[in-house]
């Protein structure tokens, strides 16, 4: 499904969907192709948290949470070098 | 302001206001290798920093993979002495599998004109009091009788504060405290306020 039938399946609630196709774009902007829809969720806290867990479970799959009320996602990417600890041997 | 090294890394207290509300959270990773700032949900959620519909997703990458966030304007973020108003932080779950609550990135080291002290580990800054002082000269033309009696009521304060004799029962015995120290200036002078 591509974002504006999601929208008209699923109106006006927060989702977690999975992008199954997508680029990033100059700008850093990060353009959703295809896409699957999960789960939908009652609020923003319960997408957050339902994101959390399934980012945890399949680390290597692109999920989201977004609400089908935007007309458009507006996703950035950034880098991050990640966290280089001195005692990494206790963590 | 005080850091704190944990792992060899620099951790700081910082303070976010946001819808009226401030919480202050220990253990914010400074880390100039960030272009932004970053708190972990489970801190801030006790201030409703949830995610809105209309929020903007962030997609963090980088070493070990990926994570969301979503971005918001808080009220301030305050470190020490020095807050930035309307300052735009993003907020995930911040997973690591360590204990981390925030990071304090370049966005607001900069804008803040941090300086830090690895040697004696703390964090200055000293570029914010030119802006402060900027700031506040701006306001004193901009706006003179507001000032002015901003001031006077301050000054009022200052002058009540220094009448009021201290009580004996402090005192103990010892000699009565000088503040401000004796720099042979005399108390200013208050006229027309109680």
């Amino acid at each position: 499904m591509l974002w504006p039938e999601v929208r008209k399946a699923y109106p006006n609630q927060w989702l977690i969907i999975e992008a199954l196709e997508a680029q990033t774009m100059p700008g850093n902007r990060r353009q959703l192709g295809r896409l699957a829809v999960i789960e939908s969720c009652p609020d923003g806290e319960a997408a957050f948290q339902r994101y959390r867990h399934l980012h945890q479970e399949y680390p290597a799959r692109e999920f989201y949470f977004v609400h089908t009320s935007r007309e458009e996602l507006d996703i950035r990417e950034r880098h991050w070098l990640g966290i280089r600890r001195g005692d990494a041997a206790r963590a | 302001m005080r850091l704190e090294l944990e792992g060899n890394l620099p951790f700081v207290a910082i303070r976010v206001g946001y819808r009226g509300v401030e919480i202050e959270i220990g253990k914010v990773l400074i880390d100039t290798r960030s272009a932004s700032t970053l708190l972990s949900v489970d801190t801030v959620s006790s201030i409703g920093l949830f995610p809105l519909p209309e929020d903007t997703l962030h997609t963090i990458r980088g070493i070990g993979g990926s994570e969301v966030v979503f971005s918001r304007r808080v009220d301030y973020l305050q470190v020490g002495g020095r807050a930035l108003n309307g300052f735009e932080v993003e907020i995930g779950g911040m997973d690591y599998g360590f204990e981390i609550t925030g990071i304090l990135g370049m966005d607001f080291l900069t804008r803040a004109g941090a300086v830090l002290d690895l040697g004696n580990l703390t964090i200055e800054f000293t570029g914010a009091e030119k802006m402060e002082r900027g700031a506040l000269a701006q306001e004193h033309f901009l706006d003179w009788p507001a000032r002015e009696a901003q001031l006077r009521a301050y000054r009022a304060r200052r002058g009540w504060m220094r009448r009021a004799p201290c009580p004996a029962s402090l005192a103990g015995g010892l000699r009565e405290p000088r503040w401000p120290p004796d720099l042979g200036l005399k108390p200013p002078q208050v006229v027309g306020v109680d």
